[in-house]
Protein backbone atom coordinates (compact mmCIF):
# COMPACT_ATOMS: atom_id res chain seq x y z
CA UNK A 1 0.00 0.00 0.00
CA UNK A 2 1.06 3.64 -0.49
CA UNK A 3 1.05 4.30 3.30
CA UNK A 4 3.05 8.26 3.12
CA UNK A 5 4.13 8.09 6.58
CA UNK A 6 4.07 4.34 7.43
CA UNK A 7 5.37 3.27 4.54
CA UNK A 8 7.56 0.16 6.70
CA UNK A 9 5.33 -0.33 9.41
CA UNK A 10 3.68 -3.95 9.83
CA UNK A 11 0.45 -3.93 11.22
CA UNK A 12 1.54 -4.62 14.64
CA UNK A 13 4.03 -1.70 14.76
CA UNK A 14 0.95 0.96 13.14
CA UNK A 15 -1.09 -0.77 16.48
CA UNK A 16 1.97 0.15 18.69
CA UNK A 17 2.69 3.48 17.37
CA UNK A 18 -1.04 4.19 18.42
CA UNK A 19 -0.73 2.82 21.84
CA UNK A 20 1.75 5.39 21.92
CA UNK A 21 -0.64 8.20 21.24
CA UNK A 22 0.07 8.55 17.49
CA UNK A 23 -3.04 9.74 16.53
CA UNK A 24 -2.79 9.09 13.06
CA UNK A 25 -1.49 5.61 13.44
CA UNK A 26 -4.87 3.71 13.47
CA UNK A 27 -6.68 5.45 10.68
CA UNK A 28 -4.00 4.12 8.55
CA UNK A 29 -4.73 0.64 9.48
CA UNK A 30 -7.93 1.06 9.14
CA UNK A 31 -7.04 2.81 5.57
CA UNK A 32 -5.02 -0.52 4.72
CA UNK A 33 -7.65 -2.85 5.43
CA UNK A 34 -10.82 -0.92 4.39
CA UNK A 35 -11.83 -2.92 1.78
CA UNK A 36 -11.56 -6.65 2.85
CA UNK A 37 -13.12 -5.27 6.16
CA UNK A 38 -15.86 -4.08 4.22
CA UNK A 39 -16.45 -7.34 1.97
CA UNK A 40 -16.94 -9.20 5.48
CA UNK A 41 -19.32 -6.65 6.90
CA UNK A 42 -21.26 -5.81 3.58
CA UNK A 43 -21.22 -9.66 2.79
CA UNK A 44 -22.37 -10.85 6.33
CA UNK A 45 -25.08 -8.37 6.93
CA UNK A 46 -26.42 -8.45 3.20
CA UNK A 47 -26.44 -4.40 3.80
CA UNK A 48 -24.29 -1.39 2.38
CA UNK A 49 -25.98 1.11 5.18
CA UNK A 50 -25.70 -1.70 8.11
CA UNK A 51 -22.35 -2.66 7.22
CA UNK A 52 -21.26 0.98 7.16
CA UNK A 53 -22.70 1.23 11.11
CA UNK A 54 -21.31 -2.10 12.00
CA UNK A 55 -17.72 -1.15 10.96
CA UNK A 56 -18.05 2.39 12.11
CA UNK A 57 -18.81 0.85 15.76
CA UNK A 58 -16.08 -2.11 14.56
CA UNK A 59 -13.53 0.76 14.35
CA UNK A 60 -14.06 2.51 17.45
CA UNK A 61 -14.08 -0.55 19.26
CA UNK A 62 -10.87 -1.61 17.80
CA UNK A 63 -9.60 1.56 18.37
CA UNK A 64 -10.50 1.80 22.29
CA UNK A 65 -9.86 -1.92 22.86
CA UNK A 66 -6.02 -1.47 20.90
CA UNK A 67 -4.44 -2.11 24.13
CA UNK A 68 -6.33 -5.72 24.14
CA UNK A 69 -4.32 -7.00 21.40
CA UNK A 70 -2.11 -9.25 22.63
CA UNK A 71 -0.21 -10.15 19.48
CA UNK A 72 -1.63 -13.97 19.55
CA UNK A 73 -2.69 -13.15 16.26
CA UNK A 74 -2.47 -11.20 13.40
CA UNK A 75 -3.41 -8.01 13.44
CA UNK A 76 -5.73 -8.14 10.66
CA UNK A 77 -7.42 -11.13 12.40
CA UNK A 78 -7.80 -9.47 15.13
CA UNK A 79 -9.96 -6.36 12.98
CA UNK A 80 -11.64 -8.95 11.24
CA UNK A 81 -13.12 -10.46 14.50
CA UNK A 82 -14.18 -7.02 15.35
CA UNK A 83 -15.77 -6.53 12.24
CA UNK A 84 -18.06 -9.96 12.50
CA UNK A 85 -18.70 -9.61 15.96
CA UNK A 86 -20.11 -6.36 15.56
CA UNK A 87 -22.10 -7.48 12.61
CA UNK A 88 -23.04 -10.23 13.98
CA UNK A 89 -24.68 -8.26 16.95
CA UNK A 90 -26.18 -6.33 14.47
CA UNK A 91 -27.77 -8.68 12.77
CA UNK A 92 -29.18 -10.31 16.24
CA UNK A 93 -30.58 -7.20 16.86
CA UNK A 94 -32.54 -6.92 14.24
CA UNK A 95 -33.73 -10.16 14.24
CA UNK A 96 -34.89 -8.99 18.28
CA UNK A 97 -36.36 -6.54 16.95
CA UNK A 98 -38.54 -7.23 13.29
CA UNK A 99 -40.05 -10.65 15.07
CA UNK A 100 -38.76 -12.11 11.72
CA UNK A 101 -38.12 -12.43 8.09
CA UNK A 102 -39.57 -9.67 5.61
CA UNK A 103 -35.90 -9.36 4.42
CA UNK A 104 -35.87 -13.17 3.50
CA UNK A 105 -39.50 -12.64 1.28
CA UNK A 106 -37.78 -9.94 -0.22
CA UNK A 107 -34.86 -12.18 -1.27
CA UNK A 108 -36.97 -14.78 -2.37
CA UNK A 109 -39.16 -12.22 -4.38
CA UNK A 110 -35.83 -11.19 -5.86
CA UNK A 111 -34.88 -14.31 -6.32
CA UNK A 112 -37.95 -15.16 -8.52
CA UNK A 113 -37.73 -11.75 -10.18
CA UNK A 114 -34.21 -12.14 -11.63
CA UNK A 115 -35.15 -15.67 -13.10
CA UNK A 116 -31.74 -17.13 -14.94
CA UNK A 117 -28.46 -15.74 -15.64
CA UNK A 118 -27.93 -15.76 -19.23
CA UNK A 119 -25.25 -17.71 -19.98
CA UNK A 120 -23.15 -15.27 -21.40
CA UNK A 121 -19.91 -13.89 -20.17
CA UNK A 122 -19.90 -10.02 -20.24
CA UNK A 123 -19.37 -8.04 -17.08
CA UNK A 124 -22.86 -7.32 -16.54
CA UNK A 125 -23.54 -11.03 -15.92
CA UNK A 126 -21.20 -11.30 -13.46
CA UNK A 127 -23.14 -8.49 -11.89
CA UNK A 128 -26.86 -10.47 -12.20
CA UNK A 129 -25.10 -13.35 -10.55
CA UNK A 130 -23.58 -11.87 -8.26
CA UNK A 131 -27.01 -10.25 -7.50
CA UNK A 132 -28.55 -13.77 -7.21
CA UNK A 133 -26.11 -14.61 -5.09
CA UNK A 134 -26.58 -12.33 -2.53
CA UNK A 135 -30.45 -13.14 -2.55
CA UNK A 136 -29.21 -16.39 -1.62
CA UNK A 137 -26.78 -15.50 1.12
CA UNK A 138 -29.87 -13.72 3.08
CA UNK A 139 -31.56 -16.91 3.26
CA UNK A 140 -28.88 -18.45 5.17
CA UNK A 141 -28.35 -18.36 8.91
CA UNK A 142 -25.72 -15.38 9.93
CA UNK A 143 -23.28 -18.10 10.96
CA UNK A 144 -23.41 -19.66 8.17
CA UNK A 145 -22.88 -16.73 6.07
CA UNK A 146 -20.24 -15.26 8.11
CA UNK A 147 -18.32 -18.47 7.88
CA UNK A 148 -18.59 -19.21 4.12
CA UNK A 149 -18.29 -15.67 3.47
CA UNK A 150 -14.91 -15.61 4.89
CA UNK A 151 -13.74 -19.32 3.28
CA UNK A 152 -15.30 -19.02 0.25
CA UNK A 153 -16.04 -15.73 -0.98
CA UNK A 154 -12.80 -14.28 0.38
CA UNK A 155 -10.49 -17.81 0.34
CA UNK A 156 -9.01 -17.31 3.56
CA UNK A 157 -7.98 -20.72 4.37
CA UNK A 158 -10.81 -22.43 7.30
CA UNK A 159 -8.25 -22.15 10.17
CA UNK A 160 -8.13 -18.49 9.68
CA UNK A 161 -11.80 -17.87 9.05
CA UNK A 162 -11.85 -20.05 12.66
CA UNK A 163 -9.59 -17.82 14.40
CA UNK A 164 -11.69 -14.96 13.02
CA UNK A 165 -15.11 -16.84 13.91
CA UNK A 166 -12.98 -17.98 17.05
CA UNK A 167 -14.63 -21.53 16.83
CA UNK A 168 -12.63 -24.50 15.81
CA UNK A 169 -11.96 -25.81 12.55
CA UNK A 170 -14.39 -28.22 12.59
CA UNK A 171 -17.28 -25.75 13.31
CA UNK A 172 -15.62 -23.61 10.61
CA UNK A 173 -15.83 -26.35 7.96
CA UNK A 174 -19.27 -28.06 9.41
CA UNK A 175 -21.28 -24.44 9.21
CA UNK A 176 -19.42 -24.06 5.60
CA UNK A 177 -21.09 -27.53 4.55
CA UNK A 178 -24.05 -26.97 5.76
CA UNK A 179 -24.67 -23.28 4.56
CA UNK A 180 -23.73 -24.56 0.98
CA UNK A 181 -26.26 -27.35 1.50
CA UNK A 182 -28.76 -24.77 2.14
CA UNK A 183 -27.66 -22.36 -1.12
CA UNK A 184 -27.80 -24.83 -3.37
CA UNK A 185 -31.28 -24.95 -3.89
CA UNK A 186 -31.39 -21.35 -3.95
CA UNK A 187 -28.68 -21.30 -6.89
CA UNK A 188 -29.66 -24.17 -8.59
CA UNK A 189 -30.64 -22.18 -11.57
CA UNK A 190 -27.21 -20.46 -11.86
CA UNK A 191 -25.59 -24.29 -12.76
CA UNK A 192 -24.56 -25.63 -16.06
CA UNK A 193 -26.14 -29.18 -14.92
CA UNK A 194 -29.27 -27.90 -13.70
CA UNK A 195 -31.67 -30.31 -14.74
CA UNK A 196 -31.27 -29.62 -18.72
CA UNK A 197 -32.34 -25.95 -18.10
CA UNK A 198 -29.20 -24.48 -19.66
CA UNK A 199 -27.92 -25.90 -23.22
CA UNK A 200 -24.78 -27.80 -21.90
CA UNK A 201 -22.56 -26.03 -24.44
CA UNK A 202 -22.97 -22.67 -22.23
CA UNK A 203 -21.79 -23.73 -19.17
CA UNK A 204 -20.72 -21.28 -16.98
CA UNK A 205 -19.46 -23.14 -14.57
CA UNK A 206 -18.02 -26.37 -15.40
CA UNK A 207 -18.84 -30.20 -13.48
CA UNK A 208 -15.58 -30.99 -12.87
CA UNK A 209 -12.63 -30.98 -14.18
CA UNK A 210 -11.58 -34.75 -15.63
CA UNK A 211 -12.56 -33.61 -18.71
CA UNK A 212 -10.20 -31.58 -19.20
CA UNK A 213 -7.58 -33.15 -21.66
CA UNK A 214 -4.51 -31.37 -22.20
CA UNK A 215 -3.09 -31.22 -18.78
CA UNK A 216 0.39 -30.40 -19.05
CA UNK A 217 1.92 -29.52 -15.60
CA UNK A 218 4.91 -28.37 -15.28
CA UNK A 219 5.32 -27.63 -19.02
CA UNK A 220 8.40 -24.66 -19.16
CA UNK A 221 9.88 -25.66 -22.14
CA UNK A 222 11.27 -22.84 -24.83
CA UNK A 223 8.99 -23.38 -27.94
CA UNK B 1 -22.46 -51.62 -1.28
CA UNK B 2 -25.62 -51.53 0.53
CA UNK B 3 -28.89 -50.16 -0.23
CA UNK B 4 -28.21 -47.94 -3.39
CA UNK B 5 -31.72 -46.70 -2.91
CA UNK B 6 -31.62 -44.81 -0.17
CA UNK B 7 -30.66 -40.81 -1.17
CA UNK B 8 -27.75 -39.07 1.10
CA UNK B 9 -28.94 -35.68 2.82
CA UNK B 10 -27.15 -32.78 0.79
CA UNK B 11 -25.87 -31.45 4.25
CA UNK B 12 -23.83 -34.94 4.51
CA UNK B 13 -22.05 -34.66 0.62
CA UNK B 14 -21.49 -31.01 2.01
CA UNK B 15 -19.65 -32.59 5.00
CA UNK B 16 -18.31 -35.38 3.06
CA UNK B 17 -16.61 -33.42 0.68
CA UNK B 18 -15.79 -30.60 3.41
CA UNK B 19 -13.06 -33.52 4.35
CA UNK B 20 -15.86 -33.96 8.00
CA UNK B 21 -16.26 -37.66 7.13
CA UNK B 22 -13.58 -39.99 6.74
CA UNK B 23 -13.73 -43.93 7.37
CA UNK B 24 -16.49 -46.81 6.84
CA UNK B 25 -19.14 -44.16 6.52
CA UNK B 26 -17.07 -42.12 4.05
CA UNK B 27 -16.45 -44.91 1.68
CA UNK B 28 -20.38 -46.06 2.01
CA UNK B 29 -21.44 -42.54 0.98
CA UNK B 30 -18.69 -42.74 -2.01
CA UNK B 31 -19.94 -46.49 -3.15
CA UNK B 32 -23.41 -44.76 -3.20
CA UNK B 33 -22.62 -41.72 -5.12
CA UNK B 34 -21.03 -44.17 -8.02
CA UNK B 35 -24.18 -45.71 -8.08
CA UNK B 36 -26.31 -43.08 -8.12
CA UNK B 37 -26.92 -40.21 -10.32
CA UNK B 38 -29.45 -37.86 -8.22
CA UNK B 39 -26.76 -37.61 -5.16
CA UNK B 40 -23.83 -37.28 -7.57
CA UNK B 41 -25.77 -34.24 -9.36
CA UNK B 42 -25.93 -33.16 -5.93
CA UNK B 43 -22.79 -33.44 -4.88
CA UNK B 44 -21.20 -31.33 -8.09
CA UNK B 45 -23.78 -29.02 -7.35
CA UNK B 46 -22.33 -28.41 -4.22
CA UNK B 47 -18.97 -27.72 -5.07
CA UNK B 48 -20.32 -25.09 -7.73
CA UNK B 49 -21.78 -23.87 -5.17
CA UNK B 50 -18.39 -22.68 -3.58
CA UNK B 51 -17.12 -21.70 -7.43
CA UNK B 52 -19.97 -19.71 -7.80
CA UNK B 53 -19.54 -17.94 -4.45
CA UNK B 54 -15.92 -17.31 -5.01
CA UNK B 55 -16.77 -15.99 -8.61
CA UNK B 56 -18.73 -13.17 -6.64
CA UNK B 57 -16.71 -9.89 -7.38
CA UNK B 58 -15.88 -7.76 -3.86
CA UNK B 59 -16.06 -3.70 -4.20
CA UNK B 60 -13.86 -1.94 -2.81
CA UNK B 61 -15.48 0.23 0.19
CA UNK B 62 -17.44 3.00 -1.27
CA UNK B 63 -15.59 6.69 -0.90
CA UNK B 64 -18.49 7.93 1.50
CA UNK B 65 -17.71 4.99 3.49
CA UNK B 66 -14.21 5.62 4.00
CA UNK B 67 -14.85 9.41 4.43
CA UNK B 68 -16.95 8.66 7.13
CA UNK B 69 -15.24 6.18 8.81
CA UNK B 70 -11.44 7.89 8.79
CA UNK B 71 -13.38 10.57 10.12
CA UNK B 72 -14.76 9.19 12.89
CA UNK B 73 -11.56 7.60 13.67
CA UNK B 74 -9.84 10.86 13.60
CA UNK B 75 -12.52 12.42 15.57
CA UNK B 76 -11.59 10.02 17.81
CA UNK B 77 -7.93 10.31 18.06
CA UNK B 78 -8.60 13.71 18.31
CA UNK B 79 -10.64 12.84 21.91
CA UNK B 80 -7.31 10.91 22.84
CA UNK B 81 -5.49 7.42 22.30
CA UNK B 82 -5.60 4.86 24.00
CA UNK B 83 -2.73 4.09 26.63
CA UNK B 84 -1.89 0.65 27.49
CA UNK B 85 -2.16 0.19 31.57
CA UNK B 86 0.56 -2.38 33.18
CA UNK B 87 -3.30 -4.46 34.03
CA UNK B 88 -3.32 -4.85 30.14
CA UNK B 89 -6.75 -2.89 30.18
CA UNK B 90 -6.66 0.44 28.02
CA UNK B 91 -7.79 3.98 28.77
CA UNK B 92 -8.20 7.35 27.19
CA UNK B 93 -5.10 9.43 27.15
CA UNK B 94 -5.75 12.74 28.27
CA UNK B 95 -8.23 15.22 25.98
CA UNK B 96 -6.13 16.71 23.44
CA UNK B 97 -6.51 20.20 22.78
CA UNK B 98 -8.22 21.68 19.68
CA UNK B 99 -9.85 19.01 19.23
CA UNK B 100 -11.75 18.26 16.02
CA UNK B 101 -15.21 17.11 16.88
CA UNK B 102 -16.82 19.14 14.38
CA UNK B 103 -14.86 16.87 11.40
CA UNK B 104 -17.22 14.44 11.57
CA UNK B 105 -20.37 16.23 12.35
CA UNK B 106 -19.55 17.53 8.74
CA UNK B 107 -18.20 13.93 7.23
CA UNK B 108 -21.27 11.69 8.76
CA UNK B 109 -24.41 12.98 7.55
CA UNK B 110 -23.55 11.51 3.97
CA UNK B 111 -26.47 9.33 2.76
CA UNK B 112 -25.72 6.06 2.06
CA UNK B 113 -28.93 5.45 1.09
CA UNK B 114 -28.28 4.67 -3.02
CA UNK B 115 -25.42 3.08 -3.60
CA UNK B 116 -26.12 2.95 -7.08
CA UNK B 117 -25.80 6.78 -7.75
CA UNK B 118 -22.64 6.77 -5.42
CA UNK B 119 -20.66 8.75 -7.83
CA UNK B 120 -21.91 11.84 -6.95
CA UNK B 121 -22.14 11.26 -3.20
CA UNK B 122 -18.50 9.99 -3.01
CA UNK B 123 -17.59 13.82 -4.59
CA UNK B 124 -19.60 15.60 -1.85
CA UNK B 125 -18.03 13.72 0.95
CA UNK B 126 -14.57 13.36 -0.18
CA UNK B 127 -15.14 17.41 -1.27
CA UNK B 128 -16.10 17.77 2.73
CA UNK B 129 -14.04 15.98 3.59
CA UNK B 130 -10.81 17.75 2.16
CA UNK B 131 -12.51 21.21 2.74
CA UNK B 132 -12.36 20.20 6.75
CA UNK B 133 -9.40 19.04 6.66
CA UNK B 134 -8.12 22.55 5.54
CA UNK B 135 -10.04 24.31 7.33
CA UNK B 136 -9.25 23.22 10.44
CA UNK B 137 -6.03 24.20 11.43
CA UNK B 138 -6.80 24.58 14.60
CA UNK B 139 -6.36 21.09 15.19
CA UNK B 140 -2.37 21.14 16.19
CA UNK B 141 -2.57 20.91 19.84
CA UNK B 142 0.05 20.32 21.79
CA UNK B 143 0.40 16.66 21.55
CA UNK B 144 0.31 17.08 17.47
CA UNK B 145 3.81 17.32 15.72
CA UNK B 146 3.53 19.67 12.38
CA UNK B 147 4.19 16.06 10.25
CA UNK B 148 1.04 13.92 12.36
CA UNK B 149 -1.31 17.07 11.02
CA UNK B 150 0.81 16.29 7.40
CA UNK B 151 -0.21 13.01 7.77
CA UNK B 152 -4.14 13.65 8.46
CA UNK B 153 -4.18 15.73 5.48
CA UNK B 154 -2.77 13.08 3.32
CA UNK B 155 -5.41 10.61 4.74
CA UNK B 156 -7.96 13.04 3.44
CA UNK B 157 -6.02 13.53 0.28
CA UNK B 158 -6.14 10.10 -0.41
CA UNK B 159 -9.38 9.34 0.20
CA UNK B 160 -10.28 11.64 -2.37
CA UNK B 161 -8.28 10.43 -4.73
CA UNK B 162 -9.80 6.92 -5.07
CA UNK B 163 -12.89 7.86 -4.43
CA UNK B 164 -13.34 10.34 -7.59
CA UNK B 165 -13.34 6.71 -9.62
CA UNK B 166 -16.59 5.96 -10.56
CA UNK B 167 -16.47 2.98 -11.26
CA UNK B 168 -15.11 -0.19 -9.31
CA UNK B 169 -11.72 0.60 -8.44
CA UNK B 170 -9.29 -1.40 -11.13
CA UNK B 171 -6.27 -2.57 -9.88
CA UNK B 172 -7.52 -2.98 -6.08
CA UNK B 173 -4.45 -3.59 -3.58
CA UNK B 174 -5.67 -5.27 -0.69
CA UNK B 175 -3.77 -7.55 1.84
CA UNK B 176 -4.71 -11.11 0.81
CA UNK B 177 -3.85 -12.88 3.32
CA UNK B 178 -4.79 -12.51 7.47
CA UNK B 179 -0.97 -13.19 8.27
CA UNK B 180 0.85 -9.57 8.03
CA UNK B 181 2.91 -10.93 4.67
CA UNK B 182 4.80 -8.75 2.04
CA UNK B 183 2.09 -6.64 0.65
CA UNK B 184 0.32 -8.32 -2.52
CA UNK B 185 1.03 -6.78 -6.47
CA UNK B 186 -1.81 -7.83 -8.08
CA UNK B 187 -5.41 -7.72 -8.69
CA UNK B 188 -7.34 -10.86 -10.43
CA UNK B 189 -9.58 -9.61 -13.15
CA UNK B 190 -12.70 -11.62 -13.76
CA UNK B 191 -13.43 -12.43 -17.36
CA UNK B 192 -15.60 -15.06 -18.82
CA UNK B 193 -13.10 -15.48 -21.22
CA UNK B 194 -12.97 -19.13 -22.96
CA UNK B 195 -9.25 -19.64 -23.45
CA UNK B 196 -8.55 -22.68 -25.82
CA UNK B 197 -5.45 -24.57 -26.45
CA UNK B 198 -5.18 -23.77 -29.91
CA UNK B 199 -5.27 -19.93 -29.33
CA UNK B 200 -4.11 -19.18 -25.66
CA UNK B 201 -1.03 -17.19 -27.09
CA UNK B 202 -2.99 -15.35 -29.15
CA UNK B 203 -5.96 -14.69 -26.55
CA UNK B 204 -3.69 -13.89 -23.94
CA UNK B 205 -1.68 -10.89 -26.04
CA UNK B 206 -4.71 -10.19 -26.91
CA UNK B 207 -5.44 -9.43 -23.29
CA UNK B 208 -2.07 -7.64 -22.56
CA UNK B 209 -2.87 -5.77 -25.19
CA UNK B 210 -5.98 -4.10 -24.03
CA UNK B 211 -4.31 -3.55 -20.54
CA UNK B 212 -2.11 -1.42 -22.61
CA UNK B 213 -4.56 0.60 -24.04
CA UNK B 214 -6.61 0.87 -20.95
CA UNK B 215 -7.83 4.01 -20.50
CA UNK B 216 -10.08 3.20 -17.50
CA UNK B 217 -12.98 5.25 -18.85
CA UNK B 218 -15.54 2.53 -20.39
CA UNK B 219 -18.32 2.13 -18.27
CA UNK B 220 -18.84 -1.76 -18.53
CA UNK B 221 -15.68 -2.68 -20.83
CA UNK B 222 -13.32 -3.23 -18.10
CA UNK B 223 -13.27 -6.54 -16.46
CA UNK B 224 -14.02 -6.70 -12.85
CA UNK B 225 -11.02 -6.63 -10.74
CA UNK B 226 -10.86 -8.57 -7.30
CA UNK B 227 -7.89 -9.15 -4.39
CA UNK B 228 -6.42 -12.15 -4.83
CA UNK B 229 -7.29 -14.71 -2.31
CA UNK B 230 -4.49 -15.77 -0.46
CA UNK B 231 -4.48 -19.29 -2.24
CA UNK B 232 -4.45 -17.30 -5.91
CA UNK B 233 -1.68 -15.18 -4.44
CA UNK B 234 0.36 -18.28 -3.18
CA UNK B 235 -0.13 -19.62 -6.53
CA UNK B 236 0.63 -16.79 -8.63
CA UNK B 237 3.85 -15.87 -6.73
CA UNK B 238 4.82 -19.54 -6.85
CA UNK B 239 3.96 -19.46 -10.63
CA UNK B 240 5.91 -16.43 -11.56
CA UNK B 241 8.78 -17.20 -8.80
CA UNK B 242 7.70 -13.85 -6.86
CA UNK B 243 7.55 -11.31 -10.10
CA UNK B 244 4.84 -9.23 -10.10
CA UNK B 245 2.47 -10.55 -13.13
CA UNK B 246 1.15 -8.37 -15.79
CA UNK B 247 -2.06 -9.98 -16.14
CA UNK B 248 -3.82 -12.48 -13.79
CA UNK B 249 -7.48 -13.04 -15.04
CA UNK B 250 -9.98 -15.40 -13.61
CA UNK B 251 -11.52 -17.06 -16.83
CA UNK B 252 -11.85 -20.50 -18.54
CA UNK B 253 -9.66 -22.55 -20.09
CA UNK B 254 -11.73 -25.59 -22.41
CA UNK B 255 -14.91 -24.42 -20.43
CA UNK B 256 -13.28 -25.06 -17.26
CA UNK B 257 -12.93 -22.59 -14.68
CA UNK B 258 -9.38 -21.48 -14.59
CA UNK B 259 -6.63 -18.93 -13.86
CA UNK B 260 -4.53 -17.03 -16.20
CA UNK B 261 -1.18 -15.24 -15.24
CA UNK B 262 0.77 -13.21 -17.70
CA UNK B 263 3.96 -11.92 -17.76
CA UNK B 264 4.02 -9.34 -20.27
CA UNK B 265 6.87 -9.82 -23.02
CA UNK B 266 9.79 -7.61 -22.47
CA UNK B 267 13.09 -6.30 -24.78
CA UNK B 268 15.04 -9.05 -25.68
CA UNK B 269 12.57 -11.73 -22.83
CA UNK B 270 9.88 -12.94 -24.05
CA UNK B 271 6.86 -13.33 -22.26
CA UNK B 272 5.30 -16.03 -20.19
CA UNK B 273 1.34 -17.21 -19.96
CA UNK B 274 0.00 -20.44 -17.59
CA UNK B 275 -3.14 -21.42 -17.16
CA UNK B 276 -3.74 -23.01 -13.70
CA UNK B 277 -6.56 -24.83 -12.28
CA UNK B 278 -8.78 -24.18 -9.40
CA UNK B 279 -6.55 -26.23 -6.90
CA UNK B 280 -3.47 -24.25 -7.78
CA UNK B 281 -2.03 -22.68 -4.46
CA UNK B 282 1.85 -21.89 -3.36
CA UNK B 283 2.36 -25.86 -2.31
CA UNK B 284 0.69 -26.76 -6.05
CA UNK B 285 1.20 -25.43 -9.03
CA UNK B 286 -2.06 -27.28 -10.79
CA UNK B 287 -0.70 -25.60 -13.97
CA UNK B 288 -2.84 -26.99 -17.22
CA UNK B 289 -0.98 -24.82 -19.88
CA UNK B 290 1.80 -22.91 -20.74
CA UNK B 291 3.09 -20.58 -23.40
CA UNK B 292 5.56 -18.28 -24.63
CA UNK B 293 4.70 -15.28 -26.03
CA UNK B 294 6.67 -12.97 -28.46
CA UNK B 295 6.46 -9.51 -28.53
CA UNK B 296 4.63 -9.02 -31.35
CA UNK B 297 1.82 -11.38 -29.06
CA UNK B 298 2.17 -14.42 -31.74
CA UNK B 299 2.83 -17.09 -29.36
CA UNK B 300 4.93 -20.63 -29.28
CA UNK B 301 3.21 -23.46 -27.53
CA UNK B 302 5.54 -24.96 -25.02
CA UNK B 303 5.18 -28.20 -26.00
Amino acid sequence: MTDRRFPDLSDAQLLERHLQGDTDAFGQLFLRHRDRLWAVAVRTLCDPEEAADALQEAMISAFRRAGDFRGDSAVTTWLHRIVVNASLDRLRRKTAHAASSVGDEGALDLLATQGRVPATTDPASVRDTALDVEAALRLIAPEQRAALVLVDMLGYPVADAAAVLDISVGTVKSRCARGRARLLPHLEHLRAGAEGKDPPAEERFARNRTASGSVSPGQGGEG
Amino acid sequence: MRRRSAHVDASVLAELSAGMISGRRATRIHAHLAGCQRCARVSAGLSEVSLLLASVPHSAMPAAVTSRLSAAIADEAAAGTPVRLASGETSRRAERAGSGRSKSRLARPVALRGFAAAAAVCLLAAGGYTIVQLTSPGRSGPGLSPGANAGLQTHGGRAGAYDLSPSPRQGTIIRPSLSPASPPVFGVRTTGTNYQPATLGAQVGKELSSIGKLSGNKAYGEPLQRPPTAQQEGCVLSITSDVQPTLVEAARYQGHPAMVIALAPETGQLGQAWVVGPECSAAKSDILAHVQLSPAGASQRAQ
